[in-house]
C-alpha cells in the first residue's frame, strides 16, 4: 500500500489530462440519477409539473456537489493553478516591454549559472567512469614534513603489494607514448603501460577480447590492447583485429584486446590509444633503484575500508621498510588518495570560486528582476486595488504574483538555456584540455533538475518582496483617493534601496576580483622568463624505443639530426633539451656539493635537472654567465660534465667562482661526482609564476647523466620567419630516422601564452561575470533613481515654483544616486577583500590588497553609477513646474 | 499507509456506500435506492452527496468504476469495491460499532 499515493497522483493526472471527459462524464452520471428518479416519480403517480422540484429537494444542488466531487479528485487545486497560471502568462504578455528586459536579465544570471554548474557537474559531481570508482585510490610517496606527494619506485610498489592489508589489488602504470608501424603509416600514439591489476581494478570490461593476465606482465609475449577509437580509425573497425600482429615501436605485439570507447584510462583530455603490460626494466629492480619514483601506483580498496584506514596502513608498512632500508627511504613517508582528488584536486578550488562568483551574478539578476517587478506593480496598483474591491483576497493576489514571478523566472530559465548553451560551446573551446574531463560537458538530467529547482527558488525570492506589497495596508486607498502616497511607498522604496545597495556592493566584489586577476596576468606577461623567445621554434621528437633500448639515441638521432638541422637555410641555432622548459618539470636529483659533510639523510637538497645538447642555450638565449656552454666532447670519457644556474651557484658557492668545484648527485653512501665547467641565466622552468629553481644541466653526450631517454623538445632558432623552417625540419628527420616523428610544432611564445592559457580563461569568465554585473547594478540603480524622479515629480515642481533652480534639483537628484552607490560601494570594499583572499593562490605579484585595483574599481564603478542617475536627474531637471503641479 | 477510519462525518457516509457495494457493482442510483430502503426512509441525506463520496472512494482506491449499460439500456456508470476498499470497510465498520458502543455506553450510564 506504500505505492498507494503514487497510484493517486497518476489517476489524478490522468483526469486533469482530460478534463472536459471528466466533465462530461460527471455530468452524464448525474443526468442519469435525475432521469431515473423522474422516472420513478412519474411511474408513482407525481403530478409532472411537481417532480423537478422534489428532485431538486432530494438531490440537493447539483453544482455544489459537482464542485465537492471536484474538490474530492483534487481538481480545484489544479484549476486554480491553472487560472493563476494563464492569469500571469496574460499580465505578462501585456507588459512586453517589462517581460523581455526581466527575462533576458534573469536568463542572463541563469544561464551563467547553468553553463558553470555543468562544467562542475561534469569535472566535480559525476561519477568517475569506472564501476569501482568509490574503491579506487591512488598512492604516493612523499617527502616527510613536505608538502606535494612523488610517484613511486617500482621496489616500493612491490613491497607494498606484499605488506599492505587494506588493498584488494595495487597496480601500478606509466603514461607514455608510442610508435605503431608495420601495417600501416608509423604513427605516433598515447600509450599506458598497466601492471595485471589495473584493468580488473578499474572493472571496465574489453568490448572485445581480453585484459591483461598474469602471464602477459611476465613478458612471455609482446600482447597490446588498444582503444576503442584507435581500432576504428587504424584498423578500421576490423573485429579480426583481436589475435593479430601489429608493429609496437617496431617489434611484433598481438592485440588481445579492444576497449570500448567510453574507456579513459588515465583520466584525461587525451584519451590513452594503447595499453600495454608494464614489466618492470631490469634497471628498475636494482637495489639503488629503490630511490628512483617514476611509476603511478593505483590501488582498490577493500570493501569497508577507508581512504583513512588504507592511509594509515600503507604509513605503517613505509615505517617498517623505512628500517630495512634507513638510507634509500630515509626521512619518507605515503599517502592515499582517493582517485578524484587525484584527478581533479587541482581545480576544484578555482571551479568553485568560479561558480562562487556566478552565483553572485545570480543574486544581482534576482535583485534587478525585483526591482523591475516592484516598479511594474506600482504601475498596477489601481488595477490590484480594483481586484481587491470586487472581493479578491490579500493571499489571492499574493499567490498570484507569486505564480507570475515564477513562471518569469523558468521562462528566463529556459532563455537561459540558450545562453547557457552557447556559453558552453565558447568554455570548450577556451578551455581545451585545460579541464580534466571525467566526461562530456553536457546540460544533463541533473544540471537541468538543479537549473529548474533554481529557478523556482528565484522565482520565489525575487517575487516575494514584491508580491508583499498588496498586503501592506493602502491598497484599499488606491480607490478612495488616488493621490494617497502611502507608508507602503515609502517602505518599498527603502527596500528597493537596498537591493541596489546589494547589487553595487556584489557587482564592486566582482570588479575587484578581475581587476586583481587581470593586473596578475599582466605582471606574469611581463615577468622575464629567462629565455629570449623571439623566433624559436619548438616542437616534440618522438623517439622510438629502439634507439633507448640501444642507448644509440644521441649517436644515431639526435647528433645527426642536429648537424642537419643547423645546416638549413635561415637556421642560426638548433638544440635540444630533455624537458621544455615552462611547460615541462618534473625530473629532479639529490645532490650536494664539494667535500662538506653531507646533510642528513633524506634531507638532501634537490636540483633540477635538464639534458640538453650543445647549442641549447644559445638558441633559446639563455647566457652562460661564468665558464662555458656543454660541449660534444663533454661525452663518458673523463668526468662528467654540468652546467648549473645562478640560483645554485649563488646559493651553494656565495662569493665563489663554482667554476672547476664539484657535484655530488646521489647521496651520502653513493654519488656520481659531476664537474662544474659553466654557469647559465636563471629560467623560470616550471611556469612563469614559479620563481627560478636549483638547476642543473647535463650533456645529451653522457650517457652516465643522460636524462633525455625517450622523447625530447627540439628547438631552433631561426633568422627568418620561424614557420617557414617547419617542412624542411620534418625533411631533415626523415632523412635522420624515418620512423621518428614531429609532434606539436610551435613557437616558444606560443608555449608561453599556452601556460598562460588557464589564467586567462579565469580572468575571461571573472571579467565577463563582473561585466554583466556591473551592467545589472548600473541598469538597477537607473531604475530606482528613474522611479524616484517619477515619484517626487510634483515635489520637484514646487520647489522649482518655490524657487529652486535647475542645477539645485539636479544635485538633489544625484545626491540620491550617489548616496546609494557610496553605500554600495563601502560594503562591497569588505566584501571584496574578503573575496581576495579567495582568490590569493592566482595573484602572482600582485598580493590581495593591490591599491592599484581596489582604487581604481570604485572609481569606475562611482562614475558609472554617475551617469546612471545621471540620465533621471537630467529629466528631474527638466521638470516643468506648471505640468508637474496639474499632474497627480 | 494501513486503511484508517475517516473523519466521523463524512465517513458514515463512506461506511454505508461501501457497506453497499460489498453486495456487488452498482450504479449511483441504485446505490441511493438501496439506502433508501434499507434504512427504510430514516437517513435523510441529500442523494447528491453520494457523488461526492463515491468520487472520494475512488480517489481513494477504495472503488472502482467503468460505465457499463443500466436495466434500461442505457449509459451508466458501475462502481465496484476494490480489494483495498473491502479492508477499508471491515476496518469502517470495527470502527463504527466501537464508536455506537462507546455512545450506548455513555448514554446508559450518563
Amino acid at each position: 500500500m506504500v505505492a498507494y499515493p503514487l497510484a493517486r497522483f497518476f489517476r489524478r493526472v490522468r483526469l486533469l489530462l482530460d478534463r472536459r471527459a471528466f466533465e462530461r462524464d460527471l455530468d452524464e452520471e448525474m443526468r442519469f440519477h435525475m432521469d431515473m428518479a423522474t422516472a420513478r416519480h412519474l411511474e408513482r403517480g407525481v403530478a409532472p409539473a411537481a417532480v423537478r422540484p422534489l428532485i431538486t429537494k432530494e438531490f440537493g444542488s447539483m453544482d455544489r456537489y459537482k464542485d465537492e466531487v471536484r474538490d474530492a479528485r483534487g481538481l480545484t487545486v489544479s484549476d486554480d493553478m491553472a487560472r493563476d497560471l494563464r492569469f500571469a502568462v496574460r499580465t505578462l504578455r501585456r507588459t512586453p516591454g517589462f517581460t523581455v528586459i526581466a527575462l533576458l536579465t534573469f536568463g542572463l544570471g541563469i544561464g551563467a549559472n547553468a553553463a558553470i554548474f555543468s562544467v562542475v557537474n561534469a569535472v566535480l559531481v559525476r561519477a568517475l567512469p569506472y564501476p569501482n570508482a568509490p574503491r579506487i585510490v591512488r598512492a604516493y610517496e612523499q617527502v616527510k614534513g613536505q608538502p606535494g606527494v612523488s610517484s613511486v619506485s617500482v621496489l616500493n610498489w612491490q613491497d607494498w603489494q606484499r605488506e599492505v592489508t587494506v588493498f584488494e589489488a595495487l597496480g601500478s602504470f606509466v603514461a607514455s607514448g608510442a610508435i605503431l608501424g608495420g601495417d600501416a603509416e608509423p604513427e605516433r600514439v598515447r600509450a599506458t603501460y598497466v601492471s595485471a591489476e589495473v584493468m580488473p581494478m578499474l572493472g571496465v570490461k574489453p568490448m572485445l577480447g581480453r585484459w591483461f593476465g598474469d602471464e602477459d606482465v611476465k613478458g612471455k609475449q609482446n600482447v597490446v590492447i588498444v582503444s576503442e577509437a584507435l581500432w576504428r580509425n587504424r584498423y578500421g573497425a576490423d573485429r579480426g583485429i583481436v589475435g593479430r600482429t601489429i608493429r609496437v615501436e617496431g617489434l611484433p605485439f598481438t592485440v588481445v584486446g579492444i576497449m570500448p570507447a567510453s574507456f579513459n584510462f588515465p583520466l584525461g583530455p587525451l584519451q590513452t590509444q594503447v595499453w600495454l603490460p608494464f614489466i618492470p626494466p631490469d634497471m628498475a629492480l636494482d637495489p639503488r633503484a629503490r630511490g628512483w619514483h617514476w611509476i603511478s601506483v593505483i590501488g582498490l580498496l577493500k570493501p569497508g575500508v577507508t581512504v583513512q584506514q588504507a592511509n594509515a596502513d600503507l604509513v605503517r608498512v613505509v615505517a617498517r621498510l623505512e628500517k630495512e632500508y634507513p638510507i634509500a627511504i630515509a626521512n619518507r613517508s605515503a599517502a592515499v588518495v582517493p582517485m578524484r582528488d587525484d584527478v581533479v584536486g587541482r581545480v576544484r578550488p578555482t571551479l568553485l570560486l568560479l561558480l562562487g562568483a556566478v552565483v553572485l551574478v545570480l543574486l544581482i539578476a534576482c535583485a534587478n528582476v525585483a526591482n523591475l517587478l516592484i516598479a511594474r506593480n506600482a504601475a498596477r496598483r489601481k488595477d490590484a486595488a480594483v481586484r481587491v474591491a470586487l472581493g479578491a483576497s490579500r493571499g489571492q493576489l499574493v499567490r498570484q504574483r507569486l505564480v507570475e514571478s515564477v513562471v518569469l523566472a523558468l521562462g528566463g530559465a529556459l532563455v537561459g538555456l540558450g545562453f547557457a548553451y552557447a556559453g558552453l560551446r565558447v568554455l570548450a573551446a577556451l578551455s581545451g584540455p585545460m579541464l580534466p574531463i571525467v566526461g562530456p560537458i553536457a546540460m544533463d538530467a541533473r544540471v537541468l533538475l538543479v537549473l529548474g529547482a533554481a529557478a523556482v527558488v528565484c522565482g520565489l525570492v525575487f517575487g516575494i518582496a514584491p508580491a508583499m506589497q498588496w498586503t501592506r495596508s493602502g491598497v484599499r486607498h488606491e480607490l478612495a483617493d488616488l493621490t494617497v502616497k502611502t507608508t507602503a511607498g515609502t517602505e518599498m522604496r527603502r527596500f528597493r534601496s537596498a537591493l541596489v545597495v546589494t547589487q553595487i556592493a556584489l557587482s564592486l566584489m566582482l570588479l575587484v576580483g578581475a581587476g586583481l586577476l587581470m593586473r596578475a596576468l599582466v605582471t606574469l606577461q611581463s615577468t622575464d622568463s629567462g629565455l629570449t623567445t623571439e623566433r624559436v621554434v619548438t616542437a616534440r621528437l618522438a623517439v622510438p624505443n629502439r634507439y633507448t633500448r640501444d642507448n644509440t639515441e644521441t649517436e644515431q638521432l639526435l647528433g645527426p639530426l642536429l648537424e642537419r638541422v643547423r645546416a638549413i637555410p635561415g637556421v642560426r641555432q638548433a638544440g635540444v633539451v630533455s624537458l621544455l622548459p615552462i611547460e615541462e618539470t618534473g625530473a629532479t636529483v639529490s645532490f650536494w656539493v664539494d667535500d662538506r659533510p653531507w646533510p642528513k639523510s633524506g634531507t638532501e637538497p634537490f636540483a633540477e635537472v635538464r639534458t640538453v645538447s650543445p647549442g641549447y642555450f644559445a638558441t633559446m638565449g639563455v647566457p652562460i654567465k661564468a665558464g662555458r656552454d656543454l660541449e660534444e666532447r663533454d661525452d663518458s670519457m673523463s668526468v662528467t660534465k654540468v652546467v648549473v644556474n645562478e640560483t645554485l651557484a649563488r646559493s651553494f658557492f656565495p662569493g665563489e667562482n663554482p667554476i672547476g668545484h664539484r657535484v655530488l648527485q646521489g647521496s651520502a653512501d653513493r654519488y656520481f661526482e659531476w664537474e662544474i665547467v659553466g654557469v647559465s641565466g636563471d629560467v623560470r622552468q616550471s611556469g612563469l609564476a614559479e620563481a627560478p629553481r636549483v638547476e642543473i644541466y647535463t650533456s645529451y653526450r653522457d650517457m652516465r647523466a643522460n636524462f633525455a631517454r625517450g622523447d625530447v623538445a627540439l628547438v631552433v632558432k631561426t633568422s627568418i620567419a620561424d614557420a617557414a623552417v617547419v617542412p624542411d625540419l620534418r625533411r631533415a628527420l626523415k632523412t635522420v630516422a624515418p620512423d621518428a616523428a614531429l609532434m606539436n610544432v610551435r613557437s616558444m611564445d606560443e608555449v608561453i601564452a599556452q601556460s598562460l592559457a588557464s589564467r586567462k580563461l579565469i580572468l575571461v569568465l571573472f571579467g565577463s561575470f563582473a561585466g554583466i554585473a556591473l551592467v545589472l547594478a548600473a541598469s538597477g540603480l537607473y531604475a530606482v533613481i528613474y522611479y524616484l524622479v517619477a515619484q517626487r515629480t510634483r515635489e520637484i515642481g514646487i520647489r522649482m515654483a518655490l524657487g529652486a533652480d535647475r542645477a539645485r534639483v539636479l544635485r538633489l537628484v544625484l545626491r540620491q544616486g550617489a548616496a546609494l552607490a557610496l553605500g554600495g560601494i563601502a560594503v562591497g570594499l569588505v566584501g571584496a577583500t574578503m573575496l581576495s583572499r579567495l582568490l590569493a593562490g592566482l595573484l602572482y605579484g600582485v598580493g590581495t590588497h593591490d591599491p592599484l585595483t581596489f582604487v581604481t574599481v570604485p572609481v569606475i564603478l562611482g562614475a558609472v553609477a554617475l551617469v546612471a542617475s545621471l540620465v533621471p536627474a537630467w529629466r528631474a531637471a527638466r521638470v516643468d513646474p506648471v505640468v508637474a503641479l496639474k499632474t497627480d | 499507509m494501513p486503511p484508517q477510519p475517516n473523519d466521523r462525518l463524512q465517513g458514515t457516509l463512506d461506511l454505508l456506500v461501501l457497506k453497499t457495494l460489498a453486495s456487488g457493482p452498482m450504479h449511483g442510483w441504485s446505490v441511493a435506492l438501496r439506502i433508501q430502503d434499507v434504512s427504510r426512509d430514516a437517513l435523510l441525506i441529500n442523494q447528491g452527496s453520494l457523488y461526492p463520496a463515491l468520487h472520494r472512494l475512488e480517489d481513494n482506491g477504495f472503488v472502482s468504476s467503468e460505465w457499463g449499460t443500466s436495466e434500461n439500456n442505457r449509459r451508466a456508470k458501475y462502481y465496484r469495491l476494490t480489494a483495498r476498499g473491502r479492508k477499508q470497510l471491515e476496518v469502517e465498520t470495527q470502527s463504527w460499532e466501537r464508536f455506537a458502543e462507546a455512545v450506548s455506553l455513555v448514554l446508559r450510564l450518563a
